[in-house]
């Protein structure tokens, strides 16, 4: 699954999987704009639901906590 | 009272002393009666508005533990925004109806102005409500808990706008007294004086001297350039000032409160600059406003149909667009119902979805050339690009009205600059003034925004707080003392109400 999420988030940006600290969202790296298109890429590789509580700066602080979110929503 | 009063020193210090003498588990309690009395020493019968706000949000939170939890929340933030553009606006209801709130909150009515800050409540409130709502924090069930969270008396005259997941255990976990904690928040606070009032102050009065009456000002042509430049600084002095008293005073309680600033004037992207500036609201906008909408199942639904006809990247750049513009409209509207916040409003949501546009373009230059677009002068650039960007925004927010704003901007095109120096030989006010401020306060403001460039220089890589504490006791007492001193002597407490901040306001 990690690949498939890690695939996802370098083609929206690929600075995210080079990124080394814990705070995606909150450094900025991914924005807003970024945020709809993993949402809608990941809701479908996945058959998921990702509602707005679901975006908080825990759950899209590292890639592996966006991983996390995912397997919790499965 | 305000923030920058001898009373205030003296009211925080009777509260710190209690507190610290009072049992852990009963802290709280002295910090919601704190919080209470400075809301009446402040504002006096006001304090029946903050009961009643506090009042819907707590019951409302507590409603949402049942159904229709959708309708409710809708309803909670239609009630509140309504009570907040009656009590804002009272004078639009009649003389009668400012003189029923004046009864009731015992105050005279020709001395009627919004409750002291009643828009960070509403904010910090509707949070609070949207984090019940989502189920991401408990409904707290003692009403007087709830209350000691919107009420914290620091933070309620202008924020920082507080999530009740970080505050909240804060509050109720009590705190050992630390020395280290009293000494920092002390320097903090000390720090936000000097902001306040030895260098907001001065340019209080340069920005009035610049755009004089807003209309046939003397000052013209290239002083324009300096008169955003100054209104921008003006508010960032003044803000995050206030911000230092605030965050150091709570410091003091062994409460860590969220930064509002963080070197803005450093951001290398309009997106950046409001990480960087007033960023709990930048973060309660993208939170409850952005990803309301954008996750909502129509915008899901949105961007799915445009996808298949325009491409993933346009049709969430087209939702996020939609997003960005009900996040400015209120942004515009929370400052205030007037053209020219909501010009400001335009004006930054222009820049971001120029922003967002650009996007794809930028990221291809960058990737063809990216020695260039990586090089030290290039993001130099970058940062200096975004400072002329954004400091326009500042003009329009504060500008009186928009009419009156604009013909003063458009005289960098239309007239002549007028003299930097102004000598009167006659009369009382004889001197040599500099942009309004005789060639003394002209010096000091100079010299103490020196200061600030170097002592913001050094926190960048280390806390100063730290650095001070390493060296030995005579010298870090000998600064301390000396810069007691320079908010004493130099503080400017001239003829501006020195005690008021531009975004109490709000």
């Amino acid at each position: 699954m990690r690949e498939k999420v890690l695939a996802i988030l370098k083609e929206v940006n690929e600075e995210i999987p080079e990124y080394e600290g814990e705070g995606l969202l909150e450094d900025g790296i991914i924005a807003s704009l970024d945020v709809i298109e993993i949402v809608s890429a990941l809701e479908d590789e996945f058959g998921i639901v990702i509602a707005a509580r679901n975006i908080t700066k825990e759950n899209f602080a590292t890639v592996d906590s966006i991983c996390a979110l995912v397997e919790s929503l499965q | 009272m305000t923030l920058v009063s001898v009373s205030f020193l003296i009211f925080l210090a009777a509260a710190v002393l209690v507190y610290y003498l009072t049992p852990q588990k009963g802290q709280w309690i002295v910090l919601l009666l704190a919080s209470l009395v400075f809301y009446w020493l402040c504002s006096k019968g006001f304090l029946i508005f903050l009961l009643l706000f506090a009042g819907i949000i707590y019951v409302f939170a507590r409603s949402f533990e049942t159904g229709k939890k959708k309708l409710l929340v809708l309803l909670e933030v239609a009630i509140l925004i309504v009570l907040l553009i009656v009590l804002k606006y009272a004078g639009w209801f009649g003389d009668g109806f400012v003189r029923f709130l004046s009864t009731i909150s015992f105050q005279k009515p020709l001395s009627f102005v919004a409750p002291l800050g009643i828009s960070y409540v509403l904010l910090t409130g509707i949070g609070y409500s949207v984090d019940v709502f989502r189920g991401t924090v408990t409904a707290e069930k003692n009403f007087l808990k709830v209350l000691s969270f919107l009420s914290f008396f620091p933070a309620i005259t202008q924020g920082p706008i507080n999530r009740f997941s970080d505050l909240s255990g804060q509050l109720m976990e009590g705190h050992r007294f630390s020395y280290e904690a009293l000494v920092f928040g002390i320097q903090r606070m000390l720090w936000g004086f000097v902001k306040k009032l030895v260098i907001a102050g001065r340019l209080n009065v340069v920005m009035l001297e610049l755009t004089g009456s807003w209309q046939g000002s003397k000052y013209s042509g290239a002083y324009v350039v300096l008169t955003v430049a100054i209104c921008s600084l003006n508010i960032f002095m003044d803000f995050s000032g206030c911000m230092d008293i605030v965050i150091g005073a709570a410091e003091i309680f062994g409460i860590r409160l969220p930064e509002n600033f963080d070197h803005p004037y450093l951001a290398r992207s309009m997106p950046e600059f409001w990480r960087k500036w007033h960023i709990t609201l930048g973060e309660w906008l993208r939170d409850y406003v952005m990803f309301s909408f954008t996750m909502s199942a129509p915008a899901k639904k949105m961007n799915k149909s445009l996808k298949g006809k325009v491409g993933r990247k346009t049709a969430a750049a087209l939702v996020s667009i939609i997003g960005v513009l009900f996040v400015w409209l209120v942004f515009g509207l929370w400052h205030g119902i007037s053209g020219t916040f909501l010009l400001a409003a335009a004006y930054y949501a222009l820049l971001i979805i120029g922003g967002i546009v650009i996007e794809e373009p930028v990221k291809r230059f960058r990737s063809k050339y990216p020695q260039f677009t990586e090089s030290k002068g290039f993001q130099i650039f970058r940062t200096v690009r975004t400072y002329f960007l954004g400091i326009p925004g500042a003009y329009l927010m504060l500008m009186p009205q928009v009419k009156s704003g604009l013909q003063f901007l458009a005289t960098i095109f239309t007239r002549p600059a007028a003299q930097f120096v102004v000598k009167i030989t006659e009369g009382e006010g004889a001197g040599t003034f500099l942009l309004g401020l005789d060639i003394y306060d002209f010096t000091v403001l100079i010299l103490s925004l020196i200061l600030w460039l170097v002592v913001t220089t050094l926190h960048r890589k280390k806390d100063v707080r730290i650095r001070l504490s390493n060296i030995h006791i005579v010298p870090r007492w000998a600064i301390l003392l000396a810069v007691v001193i320079a908010v004493v002597l130099f503080g400017f407490y001239g003829d501006l109400n020195a005690g008021s901040f531009i975004y109490q306001g709000y």
